[in-house]
């Protein structure tokens, strides 16, 4: 199977700073990749990027056949490409059933799965958002994306706040995802929640590729350990 | 839904045959035009705020390019009123266009950018080098044209119309994505949602409907001068009246027009030196008890009952 995402060579400054330095990686369809690395190291710019908020400022991004990297993020998202974020972005003033509602309304595909049963928001459907703790917030997100119907879902940092019952629930209903033809990309920097998803990584330093490959030989390379722990090589 | 549609529908029906009805028990149509041409007004910013964030200081910009666009196309070009309304509006709209970049900004940023864009406006207009065309700082005189109870009664249409509009606004996913926007712009174009058209076309709106405001009411006074279409309080004015009511609520601003302005009215006359200390004393308790204005009363009723029914959050 060919590839489904093409980076090549991408690029996002600020200013002087290079977030993103010229990284290259492709995706297959229903394959999970972790991205994984330090603060810092450009994951979540890389993701913004990719879901059309930064302009890249070189490079190309092919999905599905078509070139992307100029898109907007409502086109992006009508070709189906969806993302939750680190620091979660639902609508606060609304309920939660109107979360999902304003998604499914300007859905281009049919959704994989029914996002409100798949996610079991059934019990807070009548909830304002911004009434949620953080992880009902992060999970809103994710349903919202998945309302869209995406092909390739952009995971930033989902795990982050839940606990071991709920990370293992989130692993298996990923995981689904996957064997329903989703492509995913996970940032995250629980190994343990990558290790349980994928056994493909790509690790990123001051916004370059310093690894790709699995998680174990990830721990054992001396430059990820160097920059994950400081000091020299083990 | 459909039933709260239809109950909200029939209330806007009754508010406007209210207003059809009350010249013949209240002599004084000028306060009755203004009012209704407040609550117009006020729901034109509750489109545009209560919708979307955007606050328009300088709404007064747009009424007053709809009563010289009216005005002009009355005089010069010498259309019928109908069609002069029309191109009141579509002037206005121009002007919307030219100063949408405005748009890029966002907060107290718009909205002083808005206010002197309003002012650059009455600049331009008030210009004695356009006083073949817009009579410069001596007004305009369509006295001709002067029919104050038919020009009442198109506000009222345009009253029903802006309410049909607005109801079907917020029952709409279009109203939501509106809502979703003012939340937070980069999720909900995640979402679908093409943010930057969307914008555009509520700005349009709304400047369109402070146009048809200040064209029908070049044709009620039909004598005015720059000033007094470009008056900054007739703008914040619409906003005190939406915010008093209830920003992104379907009756919010003809409820802050009613009680406001029919206050303005009462206290104005009788005892016009207390008028602005009582103004300020209601503006204060409004932002420091009702911050989202009369109708959250009724709100915060139904959300403390609605609290009690939910079920618990499953995770």
């Amino acid at each position: 199977m060919g590839a489904f995402l093409k980076v090549d060579q991408i690029s996002k400054r600020f200013g002087g700073f290079y977030a993103v330095n010229g990284l290259s990686f492709e995706l297959k369809q229903g394959e999970i990749l972790g991205l994984v690395g330090p603060n810092g190291s450009g994951k979540t710019t890389c993701i913004n990027v990719l879901s059309g908020i930064y302009a890249a400022d070189g490079g190309t991004v092919e999905f599905d056949g078509k070139m992307i990297h100029t898109m907007p993020s409502y086109k992006i998202s009508n070709i189906g490409i969806n993302r939750t974020y680190q620091i979660p972005k639902c609508f606060h003033s609304l309920t939660v059933k109107e979360n999902i509602d304003v998604a499914l309304a300007h859905a281009k595909h049919k959704p994989q799965v029914d996002p409100v049963e798949f996610l079991e928001l059934q019990g807070i459907m009548g909830r304002n958002a911004g009434t949620l703790n953080t992880a009902q917030q992060k999970t809103l997100d994710l349903a919202r994306a998945l309302a869209t119907g995406p092909k390739l879902l952009l995971v930033d940092e989902l795990a982050a706040g839940l606990n071991p019952e709920e990370t293992e629930s989130m692993t298996t209903k990923l995981l689904h995802l996957s064997e329903q033809g989703v492509s995913i990309i996970v940032v995250e920097h629980l190994l343990s929640f990558v290790h349980a998803l994928t056994k493909r990584v790509i690790v990123m330093n001051a916004g370059k590729q310093i690894f790709e490959g699995d998680l174990e030989s990830a721990s054992k390379d001396p430059l990820v350990n160097q920059v994950y722990l400081g000091g020299d090589a083990v | 839904m459909r039933k709260q549609t239809t109950i909200d529908l029939s209330i806007s029906l009754v508010l406007v045959l209210a207003f059809v009805a009350l010249p013949h028990f209240y002599s004084n149509l000028t306060i009755l035009f203004m009012m209704a041409m407040y609550m117009v007004l006020s729901q034109g910013v509750n489109l545009l705020y209560g919708l979307t964030g955007y606050m328009p200081f300088g709404y007064v910009g747009f009424f007053g390019a709809g009563a010289y666009g009216f005005s002009i196309a009355l005089q010069h070009l010498h259309f019928p009123i109908v069609l002069a309304l029309i191109f009141g509006v579509l002037f206005t709209s121009l002007v919307g266009v030219i100063l949408s970049p405005l748009l890029r900004l966002s907060g107290a940023y718009f909205a002083i950018g808005n206010l002197a864009t309003s002012q650059v406006i009455y600049g331009i207009v008030a210009n004695s080098h356009l006083q073949g065309i817009t009579g410069g700082g001596d007004g305009v005189d369509i006295s001709q044209y002067f029919n104050q109870t038919a020009s009442y009664y198109v506000m009222l249409a345009v009253l029903l119309v802006v309410m049909v509009g607005i109801i079907w606004v917020k029952r709409s996913s279009f109203g939501l994505s509106l809502q979703a926007m003012r939340d937070d712009s980069v999720s909900v174009a995640m979402s679908g949602v093409n943010v930057v058209r969307n914008r555009m076309l509520v700005w349009l709106a709304s400047a369109a409907i402070a146009g048809l405001c200040g064209a029908i009411y070049a044709w009620f006074i039909s004598f005015f001068y720059p000033s007094s279409v470009f008056d900054v309080s007739i703008g914040i004015f619409a906003i005190v009246f939406m915010l008093f009511g209830g920003q992104g609520t379907i009756f919010g601003p003809v409820i802050g027009t009613i009680i406001l302005y029919g206050i303005y009215n009462v206290i104005g006359v009788s005892t016009p030196q207390y008028f602005q200390l009582a103004y300020g004393v209601l503006i204060v308790i409004l932002v420091m008890f009702l911050p989202n204005g009369v109708l959250s009363l009724f709100k915060r009723g139904r959300r403390a009952h609605g609290r009690v029914l939910e079920s618990r959050p499953n995770f």
